[in-house]
């Protein structure tokens, strides 16, 4: 389906057909494995437009940018839950979009190929089946398609989005749908030592250099200002020390309890490749054990943390 | 608040910053203070509208700027000025409490109670129980601090 002329036709049918303003798609970039997001506002366009196994990033981030606009927009199964959670939030209005659901092949750890196969060029992973073929040095190599998914992507169970306005063929590459949870992926963690959890953490965090990709990529994080950015109060100090990499990543994860679809974009925006599926798949993770709650699956169901039960949990309470 | 790790003179006492609602907690601190019941002084009170106003910024500010312990204390479930504050606060703070600890945090460093305004003794007894769980932690660090050697840089 990589940059196929079926796809480029088919969006570019949708977008005359509708009298779109706008289709919010992926477009060939210009780092290897790295499709970006692209919005294709005229006909002529849609040649550049591809769907592969690293069109990773949530597109329902940019549909706030594009008010009062008839917008399209093509959403895998974490992208569709997304747009219904900015729908709950009335970021968007549904009557303004056109949703073209695409079934998710389960996306690809780009930073994993890229460090195995060092030098690989956009195109160099030809993906059929459920095994990719990789051009590298040597010669081409074949791997499962499972052993190279993004975290967020081994843990979803929906990856087929659901009330969409068309829905496209599913893709000729998949892997098999979800081998753990977040629960899971998070439950090591869990089940270690604090002095180890804490030395992860510290680890892992250090290389944070608060660069904001993280925050700036994902679709709930549209506050005018963040609080990374006021002055009055100055929540970050102007020379950023651990405890203030750890008061951003803790607090985002707070905002984002009961919201985040776990997408995996902040993930893989990271230049630091910090594994931060830890941190939103652990309060994704909670809120579901905690709250019987998973976002965005409908918008009749409100969220969890803007309400509240008699019965709710006091474990925590002394 | 000069934090308390860098008086070298005098022994380290745990400080703890409680941010107590006022239409309950505060007044609770209240009577135990005029009932004349002691417990440690190293207590800072911080008043607060609701419990639900308090907010993880406070929280990790507060460990950050030099207290050893925090606590946050509402009205009892039903009791709330405000009818649900401390409900909302609820489900904020178990979600709070458990990603502390998950990023590697010492349980004790946290802590949530209800206390009404007739109380006094139990607000006592608290402070006093939570100044002796985070002396069995020693004094606050700062985030992101315990690398694997267990060496802090400051
Ligand atoms: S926090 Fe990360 S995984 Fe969750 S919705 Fe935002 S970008 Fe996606
Ligand atoms: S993207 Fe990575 S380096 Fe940048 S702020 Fe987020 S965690 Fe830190």
């Amino acid at each position: 389906m990589t940059g196929s002329a079926a796809l480029a036709e088919t969006l570019r049918k949708v977008f005359k057909d509708e009298k779109l303003d706008g289709l919010i798609g992926y477009a060939a970039g210009t780092t290897p494995l790295r499709p970006r997001p692209a919005v294709f506002t005229a006909p002529g366009d849609f040649d550049a437009a591809v769907f592969d196994g690293f069109c990773v990033q949530n597109l329902a981030t940019y549909l706030r940018r594009h008010p009062d606009r008839r917008m399209g927009i093509l959403v895998k199964g974490c992208d569709r839950r997304a747009v219904t959670v900015l729908i709950q939030e009335r970021q968007v209005a549904r009557e303004d979009l056109f949703l073209i659901g695409v079934p998710c092949p389960g996306m690809l750890n780009r930073a994993r190929l890229l460090t195995e196969f060092p030098g690989l060029e956009t195109g160099g992973v030809a993906e059929e089946g459920d095994t990719l073929t990789v051009a590298a040095a040597d010669g081409p190599v074949s791997l499962a398609r499972a052993d190279y998914l993004l975290p967020a992507c081994r843990a979803c169970r929906h990856r087929v989005p659901t009330d969409v306005d068309l829905m496209l063929d599913a893709p000729p590459f998949a892997a098999p749908e979800a081998d753990t949870s977040l629960g899971e992926l998070t439950g090591g963690i869990d089940g270690m030592e604090r002095r180890e959890r804490a030395a992860l953490f510290a680890e892992e965090l250090s290389r944070c250099i608060l660069c904001y990709a993280c925050r700036n990529v994902c679709p709930f994080c549209y506050c005018e200002t963040c609080f990374t950015d006021t002055l009055q109060p100055a929540w970050m100090t102007p020379a950023p020390e651990p405890n203030d990499i750890f008061f951003y990543h803790f607090n985002r994860m707070m905002h984002m309890s009961g919201r985040c679809v776990a997408c995996g974009s902040c993930a893989w925006a990271c230049p630091e490749q910090i594994p931060l599926h830890l941190l939103f798949g652990k309060i994704t993770a909670d809120v579901a054990e905690l709250f019987a709650f998973e976002a965005g699956l409908d918008e009749t169901t409100p969220q969890p943390m803007s309400h509240f039960s008699e019965d709710d949990p006091d474990e925590h309470i002394g | 608040m000069e934090p308390a790790r860098k008086t070298e003179q005098t022994p380290w006492e745990p400080r703890i910053v409680a941010f107590l609602c006022r239409w309950c907690s505060y007044a609770g601190a209240d009577l135990a203070g005029v009932s004349r019941l002691s417990y440690p002084p190293t207590t800072r009170v911080i008043l607060v509208p609701c419990s639900s106003r308090v907010n993880p910024y406070h929280i990790l500010k507060a460990l950050m700027e030099g207290a050893d312990g925090v606590l946050v204390s509402g009205c009892h479930p039903g009791d709330c000025h405000y009818l649900t504050g401390n409900l909302l606060a609820r489900r904020r703070f178990i979600l709070l409490k458990r990603l502390l600890a998950y990023m590697g945090v010492e349980a004790a460093r946290v802590k949530f109670s209800w206390i009404s305004a007739s109380e006094g003794e139990a607000f006592a007894g608290l402070i006093r129980e939570i100044t002796e769980e985070v002396r069995a932690v020693g004094p606050f660090q700062g985030f992101l601090r315990e690398t694997g050697e267990d060496v802090y840089d400051r």
